[in-house]
């Protein structure tokens, strides 16, 4: 008789657990059904915002109908003033030489000749002078002349003309190329 | 079941994300556009005299009578046609810009020194630019040969000048 009680007790419990696993397995089924409808919501929502931002960027497009050529023109200005500035900051003008040179040069130095490479600063200035004495003067006075960064005595002769004896001289002289840069 | 579906749903997500990103990038990029025409629009003048610091070719022809009309006006006399003449593309530090075209040129003239100097500041006022790169000053025609004594004796002095330069164009 105990061994029957037993029995009993022992097919009520299997039958408890076998539902309680049935309610959490029906509760799954449910929830994860559940999920799936509600991920799904949620995709379609997402696509609807895709869709809202598509339209967006489609209406900002459309408020400049002109783009296209208004890119071009911005291009084309991008470029200009790029190439302006290019070609300026390596522009060289020749006007500021000039004032400074002529306070350089010493009275009794007569120059016949000069040229000058605006790219390079180097030059040479040819003349003459009464006497050695105002040559190695204007030596002096073009050595200390901030604009010149370099100057050296290449050639010294003396020369007659019809009436007395000269002094004929070539500086070589590099000069500061800022002082040539375009003031802007 | 729902996993594969939740992978789909991020995926959307980042989606929705790039485009957002996309229209944020666009607001921006009309905005400045449109900030852009405006001042196009306000600088359209100085934009001109840019563009005509860079004619659309070399125009070798406009600028042999520019120079021959200047020195004219100067008082200088023109003694050679624009000797060389080259066109190539502008280099810089060895890079070449291929969307300028520098033309080179030789000139050759002679009057006096005041006038020179005037030329040379006259050409440099020029919206065009022209660059010198070489230049050589000597005595000049029959009178006293070039003096730079001071300020004193350059009035009536006659110099010949021969410069090499450059001018540029798309």
């Amino acid at each position: 008789m105990a061994i029957k009680i037993d029995e009993k007790k022992k097919k009520t419990s299997s039958l408890k657990g076998v539902e309680v696993l049935f309610r959490f397995g029906l509760g799954l089924v449910v929830v994860t059904v559940l999920s799936y409808f509600f991920i799904t919501f949620l995709i379609i929502g997402v696509e609807e915002t895709k869709q809202e931002i598509r339209q967006a960027i489609e209406a900002k497009k459309a408020e400049i109908p002109e783009k296209p050529e208004l890119e071009r023109v911005a291009q084309e200005y991008f470029h200009l003033v790029e190439d302006f500035k290019l070609v300026v900051e390596n522009h060289k003008t020749m006007s500021p030489l000039f004032s400074p040179f002529e306070k350089a040069i010493h009275p009794k130095v007569s120059v016949t000749s000069m040229n000058l490479n605006t790219t390079t600063g180097e030059g040479q200035i040819v003349g003459s002078g009464d006497d050695f004495v105002a040559i190695g003067q204007q030596f002096h006075a073009l050595k200390e002349k901030e604009f010149i960064t370099s100057v050296n005595l290449t050639e010294l002769r003396l020369t007659e003309d019809d009436l007395s004896e000269k002094v004929t001289f070539t500086f070589s002289i590099v000069i500061d190329t800022e002082l040539l840069a375009l003031q802007i | 079941m729902v996993h594969p579906h939740y992978v789909t749903y991020q995926t959307r997500i980042k989606e929705a994300e790039v485009l957002h990103e996309e229209l944020e990038n666009i607001t921006v990029y009309i905005n400045d556009l449109k900030r852009l025409a405006v001042e196009i629009e306000e600088n359209k003048e100085k934009f001109a005299i840019l563009k005509s610091a860079f004619p659309e070719d070399h125009d070798a022809p406009a600028l042999f009578l520019y120079f021959k009309n200047k020195l004219e006006e100067h008082n200088l006399e023109l003694s050679t046609n624009l000797g060389e003449f080259s066109v190539e593309s502008y280099a810089y530090n060895g890079t070449e810009h291929n969307r300028i075209e520098q033309t080179e040129f030789g000139l050759s003239f002679s009057g006096k020194y005041r006038d020179v100097k005037n030329f040379f500041r006259d050409t440099e006022d020029l919206i065009r630019i022209i660059t010198v790169e070489n230049v050589e000053i000597g005595e000049g025609g029959a009178m006293d040969p070039f003096a730079m004594r001071g300020t004193r004796q350059l009035e009536g002095d006659e110099i010949s000048v021969v410069l090499r330069a450059k001018t540029y164009s798309y």
